[in-house]
């Protein structure tokens, strides 16, 4: 008698339990392709914008899930920055990513296809270079 | 039974005493190097204070250790914290940073303390003294603002 009751329990509870888990995917999915337009629009080179979008964006956005990282830096912000920040954040960027300290190993050994090129390393550095120096004039 | 857990306390005890004398490198340097944030820039006594008191512990070449800082493993574990927060930055190498990772550091400073992520939580548990009222905050953050704009503003170093 028990057992009667209790399979079709279980059975709608594991139904709702996945259910949630593609409501988020689709949430989080639509969260990073808004993330993705808002990016593009801002002041970053096509170039550049097409290289945070791919190798960047999956943290280094407000709706990131990651606190560390869109605290750090959001991409999606960047106009909100003063130029100071900027100064800041680009000198950053230079190290981090020189250095391959970005994207993170862990996250790389998840998407190993995330790990920044030579050729995408150099264009990064020289906008963030260029950018910094911008502010100079 | 009782034999065997007699056994393991007295192997942990010996092991205890032993770790005692492998004890890291002490984080106890000069901190007037004449390199050192204070030796070429002016800041005023209020700041110095506060970030001698909330910070110079993990970012300087001089940590004010506690008591059972000298009991290991919660030495090697302060070592530990001592080394990266160095890492990131020193205050008493401050003037061997080229202009564009000070601005860095000023604006990580910034940001760190008006998020409150530093000084670091488990840290302000045991140093009361460290924690920052939020005139104190703010006290940092116009300071990190200011010397900052005056590095962005200089001409080509």
């Amino acid at each position: 008698m028990k057992k009667l009751i209790l399979t079709p329990l279980l059975t709608f509870l594991l139904i709702v339990f996945l259910a949630s888990f593609t409501f988020q995917k689709q949430n989080s999915d639509k969260n990073e392709k808004t993330a993705g337009i808002t990016m593009v629009s801002n002041e970053f080179p096509e170039n550049v914008a097409k290289i945070l979008k791919v190798h960047c964006n999956d943290c280094h956005v407000s709706t990131s899930k990651s606190d560390k990282a869109k605290k750090k830096l959001s991409f999606d912000k960047w106009n909100d920055l003063n130029m100071l920040k900027k100064t800041g954040k680009l000198n950053d960027i230079i190290e981090v990513v020189k250095e391959g300290e970005m994207p993170p190993e862990k996250y790389l050994n998840h998407y190993p296809d995330k790990k920044l090129t030579e050729e995408q390393t150099k264009t990064l550095v020289k906008w963030a270079e260029e950018t910094m120096d911008s502010f100079k004039e | 039974m009782k034999k065997a857990f007699r056994y393991i306390l007295i192997v942990l005890l010996v092991a205890f005493i032993i770790m005692q004398f492998f004890q890291p490198k002490k984080n106890l340097g000069i901190l007037s190097t004449g390199k050192d944030l204070f030796s070429q820039v002016y800041v005023d006594d209020s700041i110095k204070l506060l970030l001698e008191t909330s910070c110079f512990d993990c970012h300087s070449n001089h940590t004010n250790y506690p008591w059972y800082g000298q009991i290991s493993p919660i030495s090697i574990f302060l070592n530990k914290h001592v080394t990266e927060g160095k890492e990131k930055l020193n205050f008493t190498e401050w003037q061997s940073y080229p202009d564009k990772e000070k601005i860095s550091n000023l604006v990580d400073i910034y940001d760190e303390v008006e998020g409150g992520d530093m000084p670091l939580e488990s840290y302000l548990k045991i140093h009361k003294d460290a924690v920052l009222s939020e005139h104190e905050r703010d006290l940092i953050m116009s300071w990190a603002e200011k010397e900052g704009l005056v590095l962005l503003n200089k001409k080509e170093e």
